[in-house]
């Protein structure tokens, strides 16, 4: 047993390696720029015009969110192009400029002729009133960010010779750099062999490394919509999620065992055929839909005064927010929630424990029970109850991880603040540090969970062994 | 929402649903599913055109199938022009706008209708779609959602779980030049394959690239087994590996568990823009593909014990016989139990997602959409409670189908005993 323990905790850390890397790597394909989002800059890649002052604030927040490092340890790419482009803040030049080296094959010459070009229109910008000069060069940044091809460039090249500005101008020198080295691509031929792979290595200043350093430091980082620490953030929903989610485990267990026990013992037909068609139903019923029927009927007074039993979800959040809320009050809160999560549940032990309960009461030791005189309850009770329920509390270790991260759609629909909602809100905020730090905890809990639900059986089970 | 497959097929109980019920329930999912296109349609069964009979019902439904354009636009501009006109028992698409009834129309109230034909049976929603045509349209969606993911997850999971659990961590050994060939042989093609994207090109090259490299991989393996055995044997080189299958099964089985399944929607539906109903079975069925893996390899792990079996490579009959010949048969029961129980865990899921807002575009109507509608709009309460039944409905018929199924299995393997 120790050894089996031994084993699967071991193997615990190439699957929680290659989670990291799974969940890692799904957060950087998903469309969206986190430093766009934060600085309030809409699509960097559409508009070439912006203010200086959005540019560099955008610059700075990239650098500061670590997006110029490259994503792994390692990078393997064909040898016409560089390992990544990541120090190149905007989208568009970086697919610019990979296009080029995929064309030239040229690294290092590519490289330079941006950086010309760069130097040109940073030139440009500031010194266009001092000497007459042509619209082309007014409109340079913008031709020359669009540069991905060959012909492109030969035809930048072209124009920057026919408006070529006089010696006296200050940005001369820098338009014959571009001129110079847009010959040298345009006339540039792929080298043989540009598509044979090469190994980079990029040494820990990536991405992925910072991430996992924070992590196990305990530095989970901030949000990247508040700002607020993602610990503070996590501390705050998940009292919301966590009371849900006790009070409906313990209606789940304490109405769906009985009700198990109830169906596999008793003798009246109608009642029995009765509640296992509820059962049956309330099992098939999606929660979604009977979350929105509660809501729908049973929140507002559009169907009458009686039916506005409950708060309606808008409330809810204003209510937490204030923290104005009593027990009471709170509670009336919580109550449909625990109920729609529940009900689900409840079907679900009550099958379980009546398909157990039948299964044990066909045993010897229950027939033995009962011709040693013992009465129903005891026989019930003392001997049937214990036997089929230990089952059932293998089931408990599963339940863990859902214990902390909750139901998204419950809290979506019901606009509980918890754990759910939370994950629910910074997926679509792209706020990658609170959603790995969730799913980091989730992902750990499952394993344990797991493991606890393995050893519970072996103790319900002494049959079952792990050597 | 897919956790739930997880723990579905424990939970057979001795309840039942009336046979006649669930078949009755199936059957008209199918009906509708088939036939929506004739059953809620805005353009007539038949008219006729400048004396011509048209049929532009039915022109649609062909359309759809042999990926034309839809002929819906121009019998739509010929409206006023069409004689003799047949319609549809239900006079609206799902995606018919009747403005004078917008602004979600109840279906017991007064409607603004020319007469009882154009009544809309179940109310319309906000824009005044139809809620019926919607229903109607809507079961086709679930259908094919429904089929679609179990079939391409039973396709992944039930190989990979009969590999698992008939070879386990050690019989499947492969020559160690195999190994090592094969090894570089994908290697080398995914090296190309991601050149082809990082380049630019097509995603037709990824799946050319695959099936070149997997090819490439079969002939070696082949190569090596057949001419060069001699070659190997005196050069020393006849060490063989096993393959861990059953260790990757699992840890794939336990990855996919670990990270929750609306991270991996989320993540992937935001890299396909909007999402058809191909792409949408296909993520799903990414889902479920690790359930049926976990049930075949479970059922195999017992089967490869009996002694039939050990019969069968007593026999010295190829492995391939003896997985899909002698074992695969007494599988598939349990297997058909865990499909039934898919479909209804894939349709929740797909609704699920459609009620979240993250599903389809919005032009796709699913049962999922309608009820996410409810919730903007309380007053509308057929909004809620219709699109809801049919799912409850579909979702009750697939699972008393799975229970049926699971009946008749331990019936039928008490036989063999």
């Amino acid at each position: 047993m120790r050894n089996y323990l031994l084993k699967r905790v071991l193997l615990f850390l190439p699957t929680l390696f290659v989670i990291s890397l799974v969940v890692f790597f799904l957060s950087k394909i998903i469309p969206g720029d986190p430093a766009e989002r934060l600085t309030g800059i809409l699509s960097i890649e559409g508009e070439e015009h912006f203010d200086l002052g959005a540019m560099t604030n955008y610059q700075r927040t990239y650098r500061h969110l670590g997006l110029d490092r490259p994503l792994f340890y390692f990078s393997v790419h064909p040898r016409a192009r560089e390992a990544h482009f990541r120090d190149i803040e905007r989208p568009a030049i970086r697919k610019n400029i990979k296009q080029l080296m995929y064309e030239t094959g040229q690294v290092d010459l590519v490289r330079s002729y941006f950086e010309a070009g760069k130097a040109l229109s940073r030139d440009i910008q500031f010194q266009l009133d001092e000497c007459d000069t042509a619209v082309f060069w007014s409109d340079f940044e913008h031709q020359f960010n669009r540069a991905g091809s060959k012909a492109a460039v030969a035809e930048i090249t072209n124009n920057a010779l026919l408006f070529m500005p006089a010696e006296k101008c200050s940005f001369h020198p820098s338009v014959k750099d571009v001129v110079k080295y847009g010959n040298e691509i345009t006339s540039a031929k792929r080298p043989f062999g540009w598509w044979i792979p090469k190994l980079s290595w990029h040494g820990t200043q990536n991405q992925y490394h910072h991430w996992l350093a924070g992590i196990f430091s305990g530095d989970w980082g901030y949000s990247l919509r508040d700002g607020r620490s993602v610990g503070s953030k996590i501390r705050n929903s998940i009292g919301y999620t966590l009371s849900i989610s006790f009070f409906s485990l313990l209606l789940t267990f304490a109405a769906g065992i009985p009700l198990g026990m109830y169906l596999a013992t008793t003798k009246r037909k109608r009642c029995k055929e009765l509640l296992r068609t509820v059962v049956y139903a309330l099992y098939a019923v999606p929660l979604f839909w009977l979350a929105t029927l509660l809501v729908v009927f049973f929140t507002t007074e559009e169907y009458g005064k009686w039916t506005n039993l409950f708060p309606s979800p808008s409330q809810i959040m204003l209510h937490t927010m204030d923290g104005d809320a009593s027990f009471f009050q709170g509670m009336s809160y919580l109550l449909l929630p625990v109920l729609c999560l529940a009900s689900g549940g409840v079907a679900f032990v009550a099958r379980q424990m009546e398909q157990t309960a039948l299964r044990e009461s066909a045993s010897r030791y229950i027939a033995m029970s009962r011709l040693k005189g013992n009465s129903e309850v005891v026989t019930i009770w003392r001997h049937l109850f214990p036997n089929a329920v230990f089952p059932l509390i293998t089931l408990l270790g599963t339940l863990i991880p859902g214990l902390i991260s909750g139901s998204v759609v419950i809290e979506v629909i019901f606009n509980i603040p918890g754990m759910g909602r939370l994950m629910w809100d910074s997926i679509f905020g792209q706020d990658w540090n609170v959603v790995f730090a969730i799913l980091f905890i989730g992902a750990i809990l499952t394993l344990v969970g797991q493991l606890i639900a393995d050893i519970l059986y072996t103790r319900a089970n002494p049959k079952v062994r792990y050597d | 929402m897919i956790e739930v497959f997880q723990n579905r097929g424990k939970a057979r109980g001795k309840v039942k649903m009336p046979a006649y019920l669930t078949m009755a329930i199936c059957f008209i999912w199918l009906f509708t599913a088939l036939f929506a296109d004739q059953l809620a349609n805005e353009l007539p069964l038949t008219c006729k055109i400048d004396g011509q009979r048209h049929f532009p019902a039915f022109r649609e439904t062909l359309s759809k199938v042999s990926g034309q354009s839809s002929p819906r636009i121009y019998y739509l501009g010929k409206k006023e022009e069409m004689e003799s006109v047949v319609r549809a028992p239900i006079p609206y698409s799902p995606q018919t706008i009747d403005r004078a009834n917008a602004g979600y129309i109840s279906p017991l109230g007064p409607q603004n209708i020319s007469s009882q034909r154009y009544r809309h049976w179940l109310g319309t929603d906000g824009m005044g779609r139809d809620v019926l045509a919607g229903l109607i349209h809507g079961s086709r969606v679930a259908l094919i959602i429904g089929l679609l993911s179990v079939l391409a997850a039973m396709l992944v999971g039930v190989l990979f779980g009969a590999a698992a659990g008939f070879f386990g961590d050690q019989s499947w050994r492969l020559n160690i030049l195999e190994i090592a060939g094969g090894t570089i042989i994908l290697t080398v093609g995914l090296y190309l394959l991601y050149l082809q994207l990082d380049c630019g090109g097509s995603w037709l090259y990824l799946s050319g690239w695959l099936l070149a490299s997997t090819a490439l991989v079969y002939l070696w393996s082949s190569t090596v087994k057949t001419s060069m055995r001699a070659a190997l044997l005196r050069l020393g080189l006849s060490g063989t590996m096993g393959i861990p299958l059953d260790l990757i099964l699992l840890r794939l089985i336990e990855i996919f568990r670990a990270v929750p399944s609306l991270f991996i929607l989320l993540a992937l539906l935001a890299i396909i823009e909007s999402p058809g109903i191909l792409q949408m079975s296909l993520i799903i069925s990414l889902l479920m593909w690790p359930a049926f893996a976990r049930y075949t390899r479970a059922e195999f792990l017992s089967l490869r014990e009996q002694e039939f079996v050990q019969a069968a490579q007593l026999l010295r009959r190829s492995k391939n016989y003896i997985i899909f010949r002698e074992i695969m048969p007494l599988a598939i029961p349990p297997i058909a139990v865990a499909a039934a129980f898919g479909v209804s865990s894939a349709i929740l899921a797909e609704s699920t997602l459609s009620f979240l807002g993250i599903g389809f575009s919005v032009e796709q109507v699913s049962w999922g959409s309608m009820l996410n509608e409810a919730r903007l709009y309380f007053r509308a309460w057929w909004l809620a409670v219709f699109p809801g039944i049919a799912i409850f409905a579909v979702i009750l018929s697939m699972n008393s189908l799975g229970d049926y199924i699971s009946r008749q299995k331990s019936t039928g393997i008490k036989m063999v005993d």
